[in-house]
């Protein structure tokens, strides 16, 4: 793997999984995984702005862009995620409570490490673990469609 | 002779659908699984949580349950799906879309305009879905590339329309 492919996974991966964990501006990833797909996008430009024009549009390269910049981004929301679940702001625990409501319902004892990676017990090791695993998948899968996409609108056909 | 398709029907292809289709079901997974009493089926609206709103009245519902993500996910993720099993199949649209890559950012318009307008859940479904088909050309396009397809030195000299879909059928 050379530079050209990751310094630009870095910066669109890192830019767009720092955005997308701050509270209130990752609501933008309601609109269809914006700032998911952001990244892949923006990454795959970085890409083919350093790269002489090409006959043919490099997809496979700006998937593979949009996938480096999915687990960069990934890593870098999971970082900025648990740091946030350290503030007052804290993290959004709806989604947790919700489930957990349901399980109780339905008559069963939640095990501890469930609760645990689901956050309810605050910053522990693996709720930081299932953090890292569900941002990296999330981060990954919409990178990679952003950097093909990404590489589709933003490559420029060589000049015959 | 029919046009040679920019995308091919092969085992990455059928692949990536088997992908789609998984998760899909994990998408309409939750009202059945609560229906079938496993109590854990809510983790699935948690796994869901960071790409959707999942707003129950904007979510459909099967058994008074709602699904794991909005009508307007519901239709992109089938989209996606229908895209990547469909594309193979529409040489001809496959190839104008190949030679008009932004034409992308067009499809994307119905969701913006019924995003504005408020619309139903016919129709948040409908742009959703009309947004994201179209988007699986170019991953399917990159599988290709990533998978070693090469455009034929013949078909190169020849210089098609555009070279990025002179990609030939998969070698044998």
């Amino acid at each position: 793997m050379n530079n050209s492919k990751l310094t630009p996974a870095l910066v669109g991966g890192c830019t767009f999984g720092v955005l997308a964990s701050l509270p209130y501006i990752a609501y933008i990833n309601m609109a269809c995984c914006a700032l998911y797909i952001g990244g892949g996008v923006l990454s795959a430009y970085l890409y083919l702005r350093e790269q002489p024009p090409m006959p043919s549009a490099p997809y496979g390269d700006g998937a593979v862009v949009g996938l480096l910049a999915g687990l960069f981004g990934g890593v870098a929301s999971a970082v900025v995620a648990v740091v946030v679940a350290m503030t007052p702001l804290g993290q959004d625990p709806e989604a947790a409570n919700v489930a957990l409501a349901q399980i109780e319902q339905a008559g069963v004892e939640p095990p501890d490490w469930l609760l645990e990676a689901l956050g309810l017990y605050g910053v522990t090791p693996l709720m930081a673990a299932a953090t890292l695993v569900r941002s990296c998948i999330t981060y990954m899968v919409a990178g990679c469609i952003g950097g093909a996409v990404g590489v589709a609108i933003v490559h420029k056909k060589e000049e015959v | 002779m029919p046009p040679a398709n920019v995308v091919s029907a092969s085992h990455r292809q059928r692949a990536l659908l088997g992908a789609c289709v998984a998760a899909l079901a994990l998408v309409f997974a939750p009202p059945f699984l609560t229906a079938a009493g496993w109590p854990y089926a809510e983790l699935l609206h948690w796994l869901a949580h960071p790409v959707c709103h999942q707003i129950a009245e904007r979510s459909f519902h099967f058994m008074a349950e709602p699904m794991a993500v909005c009508q307007r996910c519901t239709g992109i993720y089938v989209g996606f799906a229908l895209g990547v099993a469909l594309w193979p199949h529409l040489p001809s649209a496959a190839r104008w879309l190949a030679d008009h890559p932004r034409a992308l950012v067009f499809f994307l318009l119905p969701v913006g305009i019924d995003w504005a307008l408020d619309g139903t859940a016919a129709s948040r479904f409908a742009t959703g879905a009309i947004a994201s088909f179209p988007a699986a050309l170019p991953v399917l396009m990159a599988l290709d590339c990533v998978g070693g397809k090469r455009p034929l030195p013949a078909a190169a000299k020849q210089g098609p329309a555009n070279p990025s879909s002179s990609f030939q059928e998969e070698s044998k």
